[in-house]
């Protein structure tokens, strides 16, 4: 009975120092490649015809992207971009975020959700915009196609969601497949 | 016993040859009538084309009838050009590039035959807008976003198309909508008239309000929206062999050469096609201006007096 108590205390420890180095690791906002910046000037056309040429996009070019969502990125760095957003209650406040970082599926569609005010249905709400659920409420909404939260998102596939997302943002509608609000 | 044999042999002989010739039938027939699904627009005009006719061609102007937006333009030819913003009223000519950004949208008008609407997040190029008699020949190039194309085929014949990175778009209407997205990839819409759309050796009849993927299962469709996802051209403006390719096959800049499908005979060239149509009868002897549909080629189809040697 004894031997079997102490074992419990050390699982038990155990399993409270995982909890506690996980909520540590988790519970700070962490921003790598802070001064990044992006080419200055450009308008959500060149952006557009700009990363349609890239294989995948950063998640500082995605954050710009979200940005011009509300008219321009006016962020000069990395830093500026995350802040904005983080203001926008876009990104989640304790997120890992990497100015060189390949954008993945899973968070696109968080951002593309939080940005759009989409709040999807019951374990959308009850969850807080996961990626998963998020991604899984985009693709009911044809706004993105089926795919693992965890592949990379192509240039061209980010240009295609950002456009749709755009057109719901303007109109409350979500665009069919060729574009069509109405 | 010889006798009945050659009788027996003879009604044998009589009564297979027929079933034989039915069980090949099939195998014959489908390839001749894809064939001449392909080249119906061609053939259409074939038979309109005069015969003392030289290939005399006039180059025509679109015009910008509304600008929405963001929207730029530049020229394809130029290697140092630079995007400059497009107004209402501006003349285009071949070889123009425009894009869109979110939110912008752009009517162009094709002379008086026709009109297309440029929507948000969207690159077209220009490649060809002549006048070839009495045929208004228009190739334009999306490589990504959507378009609205609307084709006026009373004031002569028309061979509109507008190629995108996968797969054939016939339409014997007079309107339609396509799309060439990242991820979901080609799309299109009849809106007036039937339409054919091909991609690789499938072929979709779309009659108004029908899409090209609707009625595949969702794997075939996914596999297919796979395609040509990661494109685009490296340098944000355009290649040599983007420039040529345009000038080839008047479109699908960017992935033609690069990810073709040799099935589609096309380079994997996509093409929202609004074959030969008027309402003038004296626009029956018209030049033969259009190739097959789907015609071969060393990096795509196009017009046969427009493919560069390579």
């Amino acid at each position: 009975m004894h031997v079997t108590s102490r074992r419990y205390y050390l699982l038990i420890a155990g399993l409270a120092a995982v909890v506690a180095l996980g909520g540590c690791a988790s519970s700070r906002l962490t921003v790598t490649g802070e001064n990044a910046t992006l080419p200055e000037g450009e308008n959500s056309a060149a952006f557009l015809d700009r990363i349609s040429s890239q294989d995948t996009i950063t998640e500082n070019d995605a954050m710009r992207g979200i940005l011009m969502l509300d008219g321009a990125d006016k962020a000069g760095t990395f830093k500026q971009r995350v802040d904005l957003l983080l203001g926008k209650n876009v990104l989640n406040p304790k997120g890992d975020y990497d100015a060189s970082r390949e954008l993945s599926r899973g968070k696109l569609a968080r951002m593309i959700c939080r940005a759009c005010g989409l709040s999807g249905g019951i374990i959308l709400r009850i969850t807080g915009s996961s990626e998963r659920y998020c991604l899984r409420e985009l693709q009911y909404r044809q706004m993105m196609t089926p795919g693992s939260a965890s592949t990379k998102v192509s240039g061209m596939e980010f240009a295609s969601v950002l456009t749709r997302a755009d057109m719901y943002k303007r109109t409350r509608r979500f665009p069919d497949m060729v574009g069509n609000t109405d | 016993m010889l006798r009945y044999t050659i009788i027996i042999g003879a009604v044998v002989a009589l009564s297979t040859g027929p079933i034989l010739a039915q069980a090949k039938a099939p195998a014959a027939e489908k390839p001749s009538a894809k064939k001449a699904a392909e080249e119906a627009p061609a053939k259409q005009a074939a038979d309109k084309a005069p015969k003392n006719d030289a290939a005399k061609t006039d180059k025509l102007n679109v015009t910008v009838v509304s600008v929405s937006g963001i929207a730029e333009q530049r020229s394809a030819t130029e290697e140092k050009a630079k995007w400059t913003a497009i107004k209402a009223g501006d003349t285009l000519t071949e070889m123009t590039l425009v894009r869109t950004g979110l939110g912008g949208k752009v009517v162009l008008e094709f002379s008086n035959r026709g009109n297309v609407t440029i929507k948000s997040g969207s690159k077209i190029g220009i490649a060809s807008f002549q006048k070839q008699g009495k045929l208004v020949k228009t190739r334009l190039g999306l490589k990504y976003g959507a378009i609205r194309a609307k084709v006026d085929s009373s004031q002569g014949a028309n061979d509109f198309r507008v190629r995108t990175a996968v797969g054939t778009l016939a339409a014997t209407g007079t309107g339609g909508e396509m799309a060439q997205w990242g991820d979901f990839s080609f799309q299109a819409k009849g809106t007036d008239g039937a339409w054919q759309a091909t991609m690789a050796n499938r072929v979709t009849s779309l009659i108004a309000g029908a899409w090209t993927n609707q009625d595949l299962p969702p794997a075939v469709a996914q596999l297919l929206a796979q395609q040509g996802t990661n494109v685009g051209d490296p340098h944000g403006g355009l290649t040599v062999p983007e420039i040529e390719n345009l000038l080839v096959n008047g479109g699908g800049r960017g992935i033609v050469g690069f990810v073709g499908n040799p099935q589609t005979g096309s380079g994997g060239s996509p093409q929202l096609i609004l074959p030969v149509t008027t309402n003038d009868p004296v626009a029956t002897n018209l030049p033969q201006v259009t190739g097959p549909v789907s015609g071969g080629g060393p990096i795509g189809g196009g017009d046969p007096e427009h493919r560069h040697p390579r």
